[in-house]
C-alpha cells in the first residue's frame, strides 16, 4: 500500500512538514499513520506526541473510510502537517459526505457504569479525538471536508 | 488475525500476535477471539504486550470478546504499553477489566 503514497514534502520545508495522498479506505489507514509517524519522527516531535497523533488521526482516518466516503469508489484523502510554531497540526481533507448536522461530533465519555452486558462496543473515537487535540477546526469547501487538528506541545 | 492460546495455571493465556487492533483487523480479531476463548478455564487472560496500536474499533473488539463469553467466565489484560495503556487510561476503559503489567503478574494473582 505504501506505493499508492505521494509524498510531495520533506522537512525543511516551511510549514508544511508532510503532505500524502491515499485511497479513503480502511486498509490504507495502517501505512498512512506508519508514514506520518516517520515524517514527525524526521521533524524531532517526541514519541509521546507521535502516539497521540497515531491515535487521533487513526480515528478520523477510520471515520472518513467508514463514514464520509463509504461506497465512494476512487476517493482520496490528502494528508498535510507540519508546526507551526510549537504547535503541530494535521489537516485532512477529502472528498465525502459531510458530517451530519455540519458540525463535529460532541465525543461525549461512553457510560461504563453499566453491567457488562450492556457495555457500548463503540463511541469511544471522537471522545478519544477532543481528548488528545488542543483544538479541532472544521470547514466543508468546494465539496470537500477539511478538518484540521492541533496538538500543543 | 492470529492469536496464541494456552492453558496454564487453570487460566486460558491468549497472545495477540498482531502489533495492531485496529478498525481493519477488528471483526477477525472478535472471531478469533470467540474461537480461542471457548471452552477454557473461566478465567482468561489476553496478553496485549506485543500491540502498538489499538484504536476505538479494536477496544470495542476487546470489550466485546468480555461480552461474549459466559457468565461465570471472565477476561483479564496484560502487557499494555505506550499508547495502547493511554487509550484504556482515556476512555476509562482501565476500571472495566483487572489489568496486570505481564503474564507473570496475571498468572500469579490470586484475587480470583
Amino acid at each position: 500500500m505504501l506505493g499508492s503514497l505521494v509524498c510531495r514534502a520533506g522537512r525543511g520545508t516551511g510549514r508544511v512538514g508532510f503532505c500524502l495522498s491515499f485511497p479513503a479506505t480502511l486498509g490504507a489507514v495502517a501505512d498512512a499513520l506508519a508514514h506520518v509517524d516517520s515524517r514527525l519522527g524526521d521533524m524531532c516531535v517526541g514519541p509521546d506526541l507521535r502516539g497521540d497523533v497515531a491515535i487521533a488521526l487513526g480515528e478520523v482516518l477510520n471515520n472518513v473510510a467508514e463514514h464520509a466516503c463509504a461506497g465512494l469508489a476512487g476517493a482520496r484523502v490528502t494528508l498535510r502537517g507540519g508546526l507551526s510554531g510549537q504547535e503541530l497540526w494535521v489537516e485532512i481533507c477529502d472528498p465525502g459526505r459531510p458530517f451530519p448536522g455540519g458540525g463535529l461530533p460532541a465525543g461525549q465519555a461512553v457510560d461504563l457504569s453499566l453491567p457488562v452486558d450492556a457495555l457500548p462496543e463503540g463511541g469511544f473515537g471522537w471522545f478519544l479525538i477532543r481528548s488528545l487535540t488542543s483544538g479541532l477546526e472544521y470547514r466543508r469547501q468546494n465539496g470537500l471536508n477539511r478538518l484540521t487538528l492541533r496538538f500543543a506541545p | 488475525m492470529t492469536l496464541a492460546s494456552r492453558d496454564a495455571d487453570g487460566v486460558r493465556l491468549i497472545t495477540v500476535t498482531e502489533t495492531r487492533i485496529d478498525a481493519a483487523l477488528a471483526i477477525r480479531f472478535k472471531d478469533a477471539m470467540r474461537q480461542a476463548m471457548a471452552g477454557g478455564p473461566d478465567r482468561v487472560v489476553l496478553d496485549l504486550s506485543g500491540v502498538s496500536f489499538i484504536d476505538s474499533s479494536g477496544l470495542g473488539a476487546v470489550v466485546a470478546a468480555m461480552k461474549a463469553l459466559e457468565p461465570g467466565r471472565r477476561l483479564d489484560l496484560c502487557g499494555l504499553g505506550g499508547t495502547v495503556e493511554k487509550v484504556f487510561r482515556l476512555t476509562r476503559l482501565d476500571t472495566v477489566f483487572r489489568i496486570y503489567p505481564n503474564v507473570e503478574a496475571a498468572l500469579s494473582a490470586t484475587d480470583g
